[in-house]
Formats: C-alpha cells, sequence, structure tokens
C-alpha cells in the first residue's frame, strides 16, 4: 500500500523546506469551554483537524458554531482547555505565555476589524509587523512595499487609514498579516469589505502564499470566492467539525465521474456524495494496485499517472487520467480477474465496497449501465 | 436636554468621577487662593476686629495698623471736646527686645499699651485680665505669639529691653502682621519701659461716639477740631483702606491674586477637556439628534447642562474639603482663613463661570457633528 | 519598562514611533491636551516661582554682599532686626591672621522716612551704610556710585523699589526724615517682605539722619569680612570665634543666608502655602492626564490588542502608553515653561518680586510633569494589560 498523504504535491523551490511534510496544525480531542461552574458551556466537541502546509482550508458553519473560537485557540490566543493543538511543531498547552507570543509572531492574523492605527500610514502600519519578523531593516520599505503593491496599493503607501477606502484598509491589514511570509495564516472573514477586484488580489495572494511559502492557510468565511480556490472545506456546527472535505479533490472527482457513463445519470448531490467517499491515496511507479485472484475490496478512479492492466502476464490495457478499474470483483462478487500496475506514480481516487455498492444502488439503471460497461469490456 | 445631559453624565460613571474629581480639585485650588487672598487683609485688620470704636483717629502718616504714624495726645484731647464724642481712648505703639527668648535669640516684641481701665480692646481674655496689667511691670502676652519666646505662662519673669516684666497671663487676639509676638502693657507700665518714647505721641485713638450720631459726619466735624496732620476713618472706610493696603501696596495680593486666576484657567480646563471629550464621543448620537430636527441651541444647552451638572455636583465636596483645609492652613500659617458666606458665594460664582467657558469651548466641538454622518 | 523588546537587536535602526505618531496625529487634540496638562504645569510654576521669590527677596541683599566671613549679634534671629554691635569688634577681627578686611555695614528698617517724588507723603525705607572707601556689596551700580557718597546728605536709591516711593522717577533731591538728601545714583535690588525700597549712603548720612548726629553711627548690623588669599576660611573662623566675645555670632557666607532662610521658612508658611498650590496644580495635572491617556488608550484598544495578538509582549505597549504620557508631559511642559517665563516676567514687573527661573524650578516642574502624567498613565496602562487578544476576531 502506498503512503496515505492527503497533500497536493509541494512546489520543489518552496523556500521553507524543512519539514514540509509535518503538518503546520494539528488538532486532537480539541473541547473547550467558556464560563466557570453551573454557567459552564462547552463550545467546542473534540475537535480534530490537520492541516499540511500548503493548504487553504475554509471553515464554514452558523454563527456560533465554534469557528472564531478554534481559530483563536490555533493561533495561540486563548489557552488549550482540553485536548492538543501543534502549531508549528509546537504543542500549545506546554508553552509558556511567553512563548504563546512567541508563537503568534509567526502566525499571521486577518481580523474581522482591520484594526489600523489611524496615527499611522499603510507602510508603518505594516512594518509594526515587519518589526515583529526577520526582516533587515533596510530592506523592510521595499518588502513593505513590494506586498502592498501586489494588494494593489502602490499609490496609497504612504496614506493614513483615514484616507483609504474600507477595503483598502482591509488590504492593508491582510498585508500586515503576509509580510512576514508566515507559514500559519489565520483569518477572519478577510474579504468582507472587499469588492470583486480586491477580492481577485486578495485570494491571488492566499494561494501565491501556499505555494511560494507552503503556507497553510485557515479561513473563516462565506465569501464563495474564496471558497471556490479552496483545498478544504472544513463545516462546523454546534462545536462539532460535521465535515472535512478536501475540496479540490471532490470537485475532481465529480468531473471524472460525470464523465463516466456509469455515473452519468446521478444528480450533482449524489455525485458529490460519492465524491466525498472517495479517498485520495498515492502509488510509487510500479507498485501493484491490485493482484489478480485476490478478493475484490475497492474500487479506484485515476486521478493522475498511468497503469497497465495486466493479465496472466498479458498487457491488455493501458489507463490514465479518468480512467476507472477494480469495479468488476465489485460488482460480480469474484476474485480479481487482472492486476493493476502503475507505470509512473499514481495519483488514485479510491472508493470502500460498501460504499460503491450503495452508491450503485442510488440509480435503478445504474446496475445495467454497470453490467453493459462490464461486458462491452470484456 | 437636562434628561439627556444627566443621561450621558451618569452612563459613563468613570469618566464623569474623573470629571467631577477634576472640578473638585479647581474649585478646592480657587478656594485655597481666595482665602489666602482675603485672609492677608484680615490679618491686618485683626486688631481692629477687636477694638471698639466708632471713629479711628490716626497720624496722616499712616500706613497700615502696625505701622500708623503717630500725633500729638493733644489731637485726641480736641477730638473728646466735641459733643458727638463720647470717649476717646489711645492707643500706644512701640517695638522692643524680648531678651528671654529660647537661646540667645532677642525676638522683637511688638507693645500695644492702653488704659487698662478702660474696654477698648474687647478679647473677653483681655476683658477679664486687665486688672492685672495695673501692676507695676505686668503684662499680658497674646497666645499666638511665637515659640522663639519661650513660654508664654502666668508667673514666668522675662526681660524686656532690660527690663524685668512679669507675664500675667495669655490672652486670645492673635499677632496679625504686628509682629512675631505682642504684649499689653499699661500706660504706666509702657512709659516705664520706653521713657523717651513716652505717651506724648499716640498711635490710635479709637473715639466712640454718642448714640444716634452718624460716623461720617461725625468725622468731617472732627477733621475740623484734630487738624490736618491726622485723618479719621469710619470702621467701613478703614476696612477699606486696609485691604486696599494688603492687596495693592505688598505683593501678597498680586501673588494670591494671580494663583486665583490661574486656578479658574486651571478649572476650565479641567471640565473643558472633560466635557468635551464626552461631547467627541458622543459625537453620532449628537449628529443624529440633529438628523432628527434638533437645533444646535437644544445640544449647545445640553453640553451647558452637563458642565453645570458637574461644576455644582463638584462644588460640595470642594466645600467640605475646603473647609477642613481653611483649620489645617489657619493653624499652620496663622493666617485668619476663613469661610465666609460671601466666599462660597463668590467661590460657587467661579465655579459656574469656569463651567460656563468649558461648555462654551466645548460646544465649538459640537458643530462639528455632522447629521449627515450618521448615515 | 524592563520589558526589553525581543527582537530589538534586528529593528531598532528605525521602528515606527507608535506613540509620537499617535500623539502628533490629531493636532487639534494635542492642542487640546498640551492646553490642559499645559494650565496644570503653569499653576505648579507659578507656585514655585512665588515661593523662590519669596525667599529670594528676602536672600538677595545678603547674597549681594561682598564678603567672605560675617559678624552679627547671636541675639540676631533675622536681618531685618536691630542688634547693633561696637564697631571697635571690627578692629580685632582684623587683627586676627587671614583677615584681609572687615568692613562694617550698618542697616536700620523702621526709623527712615522717605520722602516719595510722586506723591510728596513719606514712607519708611529700609537704609543701608557703609563707609564708601572699603564697599560691602558687589552691586556695580553701587560700587560706581559709592565715591560719589563721600558728600554728606548723598544717598543712591532702588530704582526697583515699590513705585510709589518714587525712586524711578529721575528726581536729584528728597528728604529723609525731613532732611534734605542727595541722590548720586541708582541701583537695582528690589523690595522684600519687610521693606518697600532701600536707600544706601555714608555712615556719616546714616548718623546724621538717623540720630541727627555728626560722625559714625553707635552700632553696626554687620562686619564684614574678607579673606587673605590663601587663608583657609575655616581655620580663620575659629580664630575669630575666639579673638571675638561669645555674644558674636562669626558665620560664612552660606550660613548666613541659610540662617536667613530658616528663619524665613519657620516665620511666613511659605513653604506650605505654596507647597498646597503645587500639590493642587499636580493632581489637577494628574486628573487632566489620566483623563487624556485614558481616552488615548480606549480609543485604540482594539489596535493594541492586535498588537498583542500578531505577538508585541505586553511590556512593548507599556511602553507605547507611558511613551505617550511622557510625549504629552513634554507637550503640556514646554509651553508652561515658556509662558512661565513671560507670566515671570509680568509678575516680577508689577510685584517687584524677584521671580526668576532657575534650573531649580525647571528640573522640579519637568520632573514633576513627567511624575503626574506617568503616574496617570500607570493607571491608564491597566485596560491595555488586560486587552484581550483573543477578543480582535
Amino acid at each position: 500500500m502506498g503512503a496515505m498523504i492527503a497533500e497536493p504535491s509541494a512546489p520543489a523551490a518552496a523556500p521553507v523546506a524543512a519539514a514540509t511534510t509535518e503538518p503546520v496544525v494539528t488538532v486532537d480531542g480539541l473541547n473547550h469551554f467558556y464560563g466557570e461552574g453551573a454557567a459552564r458551556n462547552q463550545v467546542l466537541f473534540d475537535n480534530r483537524i490537520e492541516v499540511p502546509p500548503g493548504d487553504l482550508v475554509v471553515m464554514t458553519g452558523p454563527s456560533g458554531a465554534g469557528k472564531t473560537t478554534l481559530l483563536t485557540l490555533i493561533g495561540a490566543l486563548r489557552s488549550v482547555q482540553q485536548g492538543r493543538i501543534e502549531v508549528l511543531g509546537r504543542d500549545l498547552s506546554r508553552l509558556s505565555p511567553h512563548g504563546l507570543v512567541e508563537i503568534r509572531r509567526e502566525i499571521g492574523f486577518v481580523f474581522q476589524m482591520h484594526n489600523l492605527f489611524d496615527a499611522l500610514s499603510a507602510y508603518e502600519n505594516v512594518k509594526m509587523a515587519m518589526q515583529l519578523g526577520h526582516q533587515r531593516p533596510d530592506q523592510m520599505r521595499r518588502r513593505g512595499s513590494e506586498i502592498l503593491e501586489r494588494l494593489g496599493l502602490g499609490h496609497r503607501i504612504d496614506y493614513k487609514p483615514r484616507h483609504l477606502s474600507g477595503g483598502e484598509r482591509q488590504r492593508v491589514a491582510i498585508a500586515r498579516a503576509l509580510v512576514n511570509g508566515p507559514r500559519l495564516v489565520l483569518a477572519d472573514e478577510p474579504t468582507a469589505a472587499l469588492d470583486r477586484d480586491s477580492t481577485r488580489k486578495v485570494i491571488d495572494l492566499f494561494k501565491a502564499m501556499t505555494i511560494e511559502h507552503d503556507a497553510a492557510i485557515i479561513m473563516v468565511t462565506h465569501d464563495y470566492r474564496i471558497i471556490e480556490s479552496a483545498d478544504r472545506l472544513v463545516h462546523m456546527v454546534d462545536g462539532r467539525i460535521v465535515s472535512d472535505v478536501v475540496l479540490h479533490d471532490a470537485m475532481r472527482i465529480c468531473e471524472f465521474l460525470r464523465a463516466i457513463d456509469l455515473f452519468r445519470t446521478l444528480t450533482p448531490t449524489q455525485l458529490t456524495d460519492v465524491a466525498e467517499k472517495m479517498k485520495k491515496r498515492q502509488y510509487a511507479a510500479g507498485e501493484t494496485i491490485i493482484r489478480e485472484g485476490e478478493p475484490g475490496e475497492e474500487f479506484f478512479l485515476i486521478s493522475d499517472g498511468e497503469v497497465d492492466v495486466v493479465r496472466a502476464d498479458h498487457e491488455v490495457a493501458r489507463l490514465g487520467r479518468g480512467d476507472f478499474f477494480g469495479e468488476v470483483a465489485l460488482i460480480s462478487g469474484e476474485p480479481r480477474n487482472a492486476t493493476v500496475l502503475a507505470t509512473e506514480p499514481l495519483d488514485a481516487f479510491v472508493l470502500g465496497k460498501t460504499d460503491f455498492q450503495s452508491a450503485i444502488e442510488t440509480s435503478a439503471p445504474f446496475r445495467d449501465q454497470l453490467y453493459r460497461v462490464y461486458f462491452s469490456r470484456h | 436636554m437636562t434628561a439627556l445631559a444627566w443621561r450621558i453624565l451618569t452612563d459613563d460613571k468613570g469618566r464623569t468621577g474623573l470629571a467631577l474629581a477634576g472640578i473638585f480639585m479647581a474649585i478646592l485650588l480657587v478656594f485655597i487662593q481666595l482665602g489666602l487672598f482675603f485672609a492677608v487683609p484680615q490679618g491686618g485688620m485683626l486688631l481692629y476686629d477687636h477694638m471698639r470704636f466708632d471713629l479711628l483717629l490716626v497720624s496722616n502718616q499712616y500706613e497700615y495698623q502696625a505701622q500708623p504714624g503717630a500725633f500729638p495726645a493733644s489731637r485726641l484731647a480736641a477730638a473728646r471736646s466735641s459733643p458727638d464724642v463720647a470717649q476717646a481712648t489711645p492707643l500706644y505703639f512701640g517695638v522692643v527686645k524680648w531678651k528671654s527668648g529660647v537661646g540667645d535669640v532677642w525676638p522683637d516684641l511688638f507693645v500695644i499699651s492702653f488704659d487698662p481701665g478702660s474696654d477698648v480692646l474687647t478679647p473677653p481674655s483681655i476683658i477679664n485680665q486687665r486688672a492685672a496689667l495695673m501692676r507695676p511691670d505686668t503684662i499680658l502676652v497674646d497666645s499666638a505669639t511665637r515659640p522663639m519666646f519661650g513660654p508664654i505662662e502666668a508667673g514666668r519673669v522675662v526681660d524686656i529691653d532690660d527690663r524685668k516684666q512679669t507675664i500675667a497671663g495669655q490672652y486670645v487676639l492673635g499677632t496679625g502682621f504686628m509682629g512675631l509676638g505682642v504684649a499689653l502693657f499699661s500706660e504706666a507700665n509702657f512709659a516705664r519701659l520706653l521713657p523717651h518714647r513716652g505717651l506724648a505721641m499716640v498711635n490710635l485713638g479709637a473715639i466712640r461716639l454718642k448714640p444716634g450720631v452718624d460716623p461720617v459726619r461725625a468725622a468731617a466735624d472732627l477733621q475740623k477740631l484734630t487738624g490736618p496732620d491726622t485723618q479719621l476713618f469710619s470702621r467701613a472706610a478703614l476696612a477699606r483702606r486696609e485691604t486696599s493696603y494688603w492687596t495693592t501696596r505688598t505683593s501678597v495680593g498680586l501673588i494670591f491674586g494671580s494663583g486665583l486666576l490661574i486656578s479658574i484657567v486651571v478649572g476650565i480646563m479641567v471640565v473643558y477637556q472633560i466635557v468635551s471629550t464626552q461631547v467627541s464621543r458622543q459625537l453620532p448620537q449628537f449628529a443624529t439628534l440633529k438628523a432628527i430636527g434638533y437645533g444646535d441651541s437644544a445640544l449647545a444647552g445640553t453640553v451647558a447642562v452637563m458642565s453645570l451638572l458637574i461644576a455644582i455636583a463638584g462644588f460640595a465636596p470642594a466645600l467640605a474639603a475646603a473647609a477642613l483645609l481653611y483649620d489645617e492652613i489657619r493653624e499652620k500659617t496663622l493666617l485668619p482663613v476663613t469661610l465666609s458666606v460671601s466666599h462660597i458665594a463668590e467661590v460657587f460664582a467661579a465655579a459656574l463661570v469656569m463651567a460656563a467657558i468649558s461648555a462654551l469651548l466645548a460646544v465649538g466641538g459640537l458643530r462639528r457633528a455632522d447629521p449627515a454622518d450618521v448615515f | 519598562m524592563a520589558v526589553a523588546f525581543p527582537l530589538a537587536g534586528r529593528t531598532r535602526a528605525h521602528p515606527v514611533p507608535l506613540a509620537w505618531r499617535t500623539i502628533t496625529a490629531n493636532r487639534w487634540r494635542l492642542a487640546r491636551s498640551s492646553a490642559g496638562i499645559g494650565f496644570a504645569v503653569l499653576l505648579m510654576l507659578a507656585q514655585l516661582g512665588f515661593e523662590n521669590a519669596f525667599f529670594n527677596a528676602s536672600l538677595q541683599v545678603l547674597r549681594a554682599l561682598d564678603g567672605d566671613i560675617f559678624l552679627q549679634s547671636v541675639h540676631k534671629y533675622q536681618f531685618a532686626t536691630q542688634d547693633p554691635l561696637p564697631i571697635s569688634l571690627l578692629a580685632t577681627a582684623k587683627a586676627v591672621p587671614g583677615v584681609a578686611s572687615a568692613a562694617p555695614l550698618y542697616a536700620d528698617w523702621y526709623d527712615l522716612f522717605w520722602k516719595s517724588p510722586r506723591d510728596g507723603k513719606s514712607y519708611l525705607v529700609r537704609g543701608f551704610a557703609f563707609d564708601p572707601k572699603t564697599p560691602v556689596f558687589t552691586l556695580p551700580d553701587v560700587n560706581a556710585g559709592s565715591a560719589q557718597l563721600q558728600t554728606p546728605g548723598a544717598v543712591l536709591t532702588d530704582r526697583r523699589a515699590r513705585r510709589f516711593l518714587g525712586m524711578d522717577q529721575d528726581a536729584r533731591q528728597s528728604e529723609i526724615n525731613g532732611v534734605k538728601v542727595e541722590i548720586v545714583g541708582q541701583f537695582a535690588l528690589g523690595p522684600d517682605f519687610v521693606s518697600d525700597g532701600t536707600v544706601m549712603m555714608s555712615p556719616a548720612t546714616f548718623a546724621s539722619l538717623m540720630h541727627g548726629a555728626a560722625g559714625n553711627p553707635p552700632g553696626i548690623a554687620l562686619g564684614v569680612i574678607k579673606l587673605a588669599s590663601g587663608a583657609d576660611p575655616n581655620t580663620v573662623l575659629k580664630a575669630l570665634r575666639k579673638a571675638l566675645p561669645t555674644d558674636i555670632a562669626v558665620m560664612t557666607k552660606d550660613r548666613l543666608i541659610a540662617f536667613e532662610r530658616a528663619f524665613q521658612a519657620d516665620v511666613s508658611s511659605a513653604g506650605p502655602i505654596f507647597a498646597i498650590g503645587t500639590i493642587v496644580g499636580f493632581v489637577v495635572g494628574m486628573l487632566i492626564s489620566y483623563q487624556i491617556t485614558f481616552t488615548e488608550v480606549s480609543d485604540q484598544l482594539p489596535q493594541y490588542a492586535t498588537l498583542k495578538a500578531i505577538g508585541y509582549p505586553t511590556g512593548y505597549l507599556m511602553r507605547v502608553v507611558l511613551e505617550q504620557a511622557a510625549l504629552n508631559a513634554a507637550a503640556g511642559w514646554i509651553p508652561a515653561w515658556l509662558l512661565s517665563l513671560g507670566l515671570y516676567r509680568l509678575i516680577g514687573y508689577i510685584a517687584l518680586l524677584p521671580m526668576r527661573m532657575s534650573p531649580g524650578i525647571t528640573f522640579i516642574s519637568l520632573g514633576l510633569t513627567l511624575g503626574m502624567c506617568l503616574l496617570s498613565a500607570v493607571i491608564a496602562v491597566g485596560r491595555v494589560i488586560r486587552a484581550d487578544p483573543a477578543a480582535v476576531f
């Protein structure tokens, strides 16, 4: 079996190359309470989440669901009560108050309220953050201007917030959060005050952060323009994480599934259901994915790469991106009728037997179609 | 308006508390400066306040009570001859060396000499003990005499200008600006102590008029009898004269006067600072009121009421604190700092003026409330 | 402020001057707070100035004496009292090794009536007399005019005397105790709390005015001794004490001044009176400053919380607030100090008081101003310390 790593491939030239495979944020068994004694009120229930570098995670959910609480806990702005939070390899519950302050410097915060100092220019507000980072003083001006330019504020660098529009202020606040190239960015409704164009610029910058700096971004937002670009969608209700979807993959799966005759008649909702149940798996070149004669347990959809289908040592087919295999044994209940080998590094989406079977139960024509497909291939 | 002002003030209790503390200190400061300002002329009036007279006959060289100049005793006799005059009593002053001070010190003693048979000096402690002055070389000493004179005890024999004098007791009047120590002598003892000085020259002539005689008219008439080297003061004229001397001829008036002025300005600054901060914090609310049709004057009225409420609320505790502080100052400085009704009224007026001016300044900030800003 | 800014090493170059920017961002507000604190400071400066002037008025004549060691009666407790010493003492003093000269100063406070050229009335003035050949004052005008005092009836008058004495007028003649005097020159000294003005003359003129007699007056107020160059003051002091009778106090100039100061402080209660004013100014200033800092802090609380959230230690924020308070103090103190120069001049001119700005007043007022602003900032800074960085989300 290949390594179960649910991460998009990291760019080779990531500036912070060390430990890129370690999750930036690990939350495990996190409970949180507000109030004391009788007034004690649990707001987070057994939260678990793991965010690898380069992920743009969007958190959604109704207000009061605990999103902001979770964000402030991850941001070391509150102390952990129960459970474990690891941020950038450090266990927050073991850090001293001073340690918490230190780790906050490595996190970029974007708040709903921009909270800029009215007395400071856009650049100086950004510089307030740079002073905490690793910028050399003589590079600060260049670096500050650069990031403000990328956010479309090149002509407003020395303006006071009073002379900026709401959107411009918010972008200054975003520049302040991102200027030190943090490996983790926490944002709360960062685009609420922005127009379309600014939102685009902000999203581009966030995406660039994930790619160039391998930064992980956790963002509370209901702005669908961001959700579109997100890698993962975490949905919270009443203090619980009710779904944690690798959004990018699910959509890709849907696209693939829609192209397959088998699933053509499924409604988008049903497709999404199937997609959400599929797990991403990676195989090295030459690795055997299924072996002839073994019982069939899973259905495979190729996301990226190629496989050879070999029956009795004869290559019978070569399958690529968007193709699928492994369905016959699941439908017929017989052992695998062929061996499938990865010819190059392979990304595949895998659906378990039970889920596959319940999926094909969903629509009546499905079974017939499946048989037709099955027999047409033989 | 009042209701709104009240609400704004009670809404932000911390800030209002600060305002009260500020105005309290400012009013207290005004009380202190005013108290000191008036204490000085009152100190100058101390002896007169304890003397029985309708008109005071003095030399035309008269400066103030302790430096009155002198006139021949015959002038007083001339006054006595007037049908208006019931009594004319001379007082003699002198400065002598008290050679029984603490250590080697020989402090100057201010001496007041009068006829112990007369009731020209009114403090009960003098009336009760004046008979003792009839004894040769026997004196009464003011209880406020400074410690450097040594213990002021009945029976103590002291050396005054190389003459032994026996202290018969203390009396309560106060030393005012007469000196560090004051003693009462009978005329006979005074003449014995200062043979060169004698009794030919009088310092003050206390004239009592017959009942029903108008002091002002009598003064004019008497002036003809006493001659141009003397002058006559009614009590009221004397009070004016002393007050004017201490407030204009010395630095004292200017020092406490300018202190008074600065404290009023500081008071204005405190109230203004607080009211204007309130106004700028409530600017959106004020703008809303403007938007719904309140006029500038109604809003200005609210600010004025706020200032007045603060000033009035700060006044009462300041008055109480001033009463306590006056006692303290009186004890420390021996100045007759007293809380008279007129002072209270004056300070209250000053508090209102401070409130009014600071409100006026703060209303300037109110004009910035733009009703269009609400949206 | 002990909390070090942890990254200072890297960023010290030009950190954002947050406190400075905050203070200067709103000029109107700055003017308002500057005026508020400034007037409180002015109140303190006025009180300190009065206190200083009060003592200086009494002490300036002693400071103007040109001598190293002084002789006066042990019975004397205040300069302005008559405790004359026999002039023969000076001969004894002069014989003591190390004494270069021993000159007499005659003085009177209660017997000289000066006829004012202004209104023709007579007023009590202070008179000093000294041998014109051995001047005892450092006042240049006095020494320049002293030669002319040899003429009988010649006097120098004080142009800073109270106006009603008319000494500031150009009169060449007047009367003292009914005797004609020739005004041969002027000097600047000013009144104190005993005398309204001063005249200076030769001992002979003094004797004739005081006692109607020719020759020297019967006793001196002060013996003014100058040391020979190289003589040790302490040795001479001891030698003088041994040579002179025990009822003669022998003291250095510093001691003489300190003695008078102690008397004035004891008797006048000027200290407590002006201290009350200074304290009230301090408390009022603290209230105003607290109000200002509190408002500044409350207005920026979300910003401070944000700084905390992004990793600034509380110490940095405290420092910023204290810096703001210190800047407010400076913004109030500087104009108040400048204004006080004018106020001192004005009061000095009107009241003829030696109102002078001194390094002492400057430092004390600056210290008090900083103290009141920082103290109020320490109270106001609690809000910043309690600012919850989690609340910014």
